[in-house]
């Protein structure tokens, strides 16, 4: 506890020789040969607002175009995700025929608006000039998506009351057209009466508007790339991340789930998945954790997993099958629950069972069973939450426990949606090495070092260039990262490099490195630092790059805290 | 509840019981015996299925005395990792000799929600 003192005067210390040679806080100091608009940069929070028009269609302006939304389709939801994006003011005159109440919730960075569809209506999302529409109609109409464009570079100006708004839990605030808000009368979170919900700004707020060009929600996001090994190869090979893919909880000895959303490209896409490890699907019962823990073999096949995706285009304008398999391998991983370290205490989690897992009282034979089922439960609850409290202990005492991973997902795609047709599609491959300095006692509870690589072909992303069109490419990917440190004190550190081959077209390469540190002034409050640069060769060598950066701020959140 | 007979020669070794635990799940356990009034419990065994002891144990000191008791085996399972869609198995073997006893063994299994407690029970029978 007294270590950290000295850690935080350094901090106010650099903060106050920070603001000295610094007079122009937060801006970006770009020094480019020739800025490359492929390389995305993080961006400040746009300031939305809403407006739902008498014809029921909604308009999503802001202040800096909207060119990166996206939509989906949630049960009797439709729902508009803004990146990168606050509530500024929202407006209705109506009473809505086509859906029965619309929502609005910030999540995290994001703005998410979701509108409970009336029985028979579809929507969709249109660009209209800098912002986008949803368009209602009847549910004859195709849902066809309009392509997301891909994330535009932009100069970041964090605004430091854009973020006041948000409350970064996700509970929103329910506007029923039935009750409309007056005509023109906007929600605005900085100065009008908050209606519901919104919290009055909070020291990190307040402190940035007293620092000028301190900045909001300070990330050292230069990187952005997550660095593991995705937890199902197929969906992610198909452009479909958990995040799009509605999947059941892991671990899975077998769950399938129907896909139901947008790819990567904002096409509407359904279809089938399927999760599975098939050892424990079929040899679970014979599987021991003695034996577990005895037999690399039983483990490696415990733990491999196998999973399988199709996606079929929602639309008539897209008719493609895609097929994926994929493999997860999990060739060590010292962090693995279920091996047994009695040495560890309470912080392994079996040992933290064996502890404190209490047995019912003795039931003697011929009870009735209800009773012995009475008492059982009455067990059962009391043994979850012991179990609950043990695991997270472990999970935060091991967070940092070496492993290694490897995938690999092919894929192949139909043009014409029929079986005859499917084609090799390209495939990805996946590896992930993370060390956390096991014998290395100032670093082993506090550090960790994680590097990742990945080959991918024949991937078509959005053209950079072209607003609408696709590029087929093939990418290498290779990363590091470091990060260290706890509750009161964090470090990051990221360096990528990253090679993008055209395939007909030009090549890339792209360095990316970033470093941040984070120091915990009070429970929910922190102060950081950050800085990040982008290198690079682009267009096969004809033009070069660099772009730096340097910020600083409170936040309410920890950023960096490396510890689950 | 149909009650579980377990078999045993009278003129062959004391029995064992074995329990297994699939899906490398973590188990505690408790065995008692009963005797014939299904009163008076006496602890077998208790244990851990992760430690080294082999969760294997013998049974009475004698054949003939087991005839009419009861055996009850009783255990808190848990999931290492947590989450939804877990199973679990529980197998109880008794094997007099290196014979396993008739009727055996007896299994128990399901989806695992976070943690299970378990009971089962069986009665000796001896016959010649």
């Amino acid at each position: 506890m007294r270590k950290q003192t000295p850690v935080a005067r350094i901090l106010v210390l650099l903060l106050v020789w920070l603001i000295t040679i610094f007079p122009v806080h937060s801006q970006e100091l770009v020094s480019s040969a020739a800025e490359n608009s492929r390389v995305p940069q993080a961006r400040s929070l746009r300031l939305v607002r809403i407006s739902v028009a008498a014809d029921s269609s909604v308009t999503i302006t802001a202040n800096v175009p909207i060119d990166d939304a996206v939509s989906y389709r949630s049960g009797e939801k439709f729902v508009v995700v803004i990146p990168q994006a606050v509530l500024a003011g929202a407006s209705s005159d109506m009473v809505s025929r086509e859906f029965s109440s619309f929502q609005i919730d910030q999540r995290g960075d994001d703005l998410a608006v979701s509108f409970k569809l009336k029985l028979g209506t579809v929507a969709r999302l249109e660009q209209r000039g800098a912002g986008v529409s949803v368009v209602f109609s009847s549910s004859s109409i195709s849902r066809n998506m309009v392509p997301v464009s891909e994330v535009r570079p932009g100069t970041p100006t964090l605004d430091a009351s854009s973020n006041v708004n948000g409350n970064g839990n996700g509970n929103g605030v329910t506007h029923a057209p039935s009750m409309p808000l007056p005509a023109s009368a906007s929600i605005v979170a900085t100065s009008a009466p908050v209606p519901q919900g919104t919290p009055a700004p909070d020291l990190a707020s307040i402190l940035n508007s007293l620092f000028p060009g301190a900045s909001n929600n300070v990330t050292a996001n230069t990187t952005n790339v997550e660095l593991t090994d995705p937890e199902s190869a197929a969906f992610a090979v198909l452009g479909l991340t958990p995040n799009t893919v509605l999947r059941p909880a892991s671990p899975k000895d077998f769950a399938w789930s129907l896909l139901n959303g947008l790819d990567q490209n904002g096409n509407f896409q359904s279809g089938l998945a399927i999760d599975t490890a098939p050892y424990m699907l079929f040899n679970g019962e014979n599987v021991t954790i003695r034996d577990y823990n005895e037999h690399y073999l039983t483990r490696f096949l415990s733990r491999t997993q196998f999973s399988f995706a199709t996606a079929k285009g929602g639309s008539q304008d897209d008719t493609s099958t895609r097929l994926s398999a994929g493999l997860n391998l999990t060739l060590w991983d010292r962090g693995d629950a279920r091996i047994y370290h009695p040495e560890r205490g309470d912080d392994d989690v079996l040992q933290c069972f064996a502890n404190n897992l209490q047995l019912p009282p003795p039931i003697a034979p011929n009870t009735a069973p209800d009773v012995i089922a009475q008492i059982n439960a009455g067990n059962k609850a009391a043994n979850d939450t012991v179990a609950d409290q043990c695991r997270d202990r472990a999970r935060k005492a091991n967070w940092n426990r070496s492993s290694w991973t490897i995938a690999y997902a092919p894929s192949w795609i139909s043009k014409t949606g029929q079986t005859t047709g499917f084609r090799w599609n390209g495939g990805a491959f996946w590896t992930s090495l993370a060390y956390g300095f096991e014998g290395i006692s100032s670093l082993e509870r506090i550090g960790q070092l994680i590097f990742h690589a990945r080959y991918r072909t024949r991937e078509v992303v959005p053209d950079p260039v072209n607003q609408g069109q696709f590029i087929t490419q093939n990418s290498a990917y290779f990363g590091t990262r470091f990060r260290a440190g706890g509750t009161k004190f964090a470090l990051n550190f990221e360096d990528s490099l990253i090679r993008t081959s055209v395939i007909n077209g030009g090549r890339d390469l792209i360095n990316r490195f970033s470093i941040g540190a984070e120091a915990r002034i009070t429970n929910n409050l922190y102060f950081v630092i950050t800085s990040g640069s982008n290198t690079g060769v682009d267009n096969g060598g004809n033009r070069g790059f660099l772009m730096s950066s340097f910020k600083y701020g409170f936040n309410k959140k920890s950023q960096f805290n490396p510890q689950p | 509840m149909a009650q579980n007979i377990v078999q045993l020669k009278a003129d062959g070794p004391v029995p064992n019981i074995e329990l297994k635990f699939g899906f490398a799940q973590f188990a505690k356990y408790r065995i008692l015996l009963f005797d014939k009034n299904g009163q008076n419990p006496v602890e077998v065994a208790h244990g851990i299925n992760v430690d080294t002891a082999p969760d294997k144990f013998p049974i009475g000191n004698s054949v003939v005395a087991l005839d009419g008791k009861f055996i009850v085996w009783q255990a808190v399972i848990a999931s290492p990792t947590g989450g939804a869609g877990q199973q679990f198995s529980q197998k109880a073997t008794f094997t007099q000799g290196n014979a396993n006893c008739p009727n055996g063994p007896f299994s128990q299994a399901g989806p695992l929600n976070n943690t299970v407690t378990t009971f089962d029970q069986a009665k000796f029978e001896v016959v010649s």
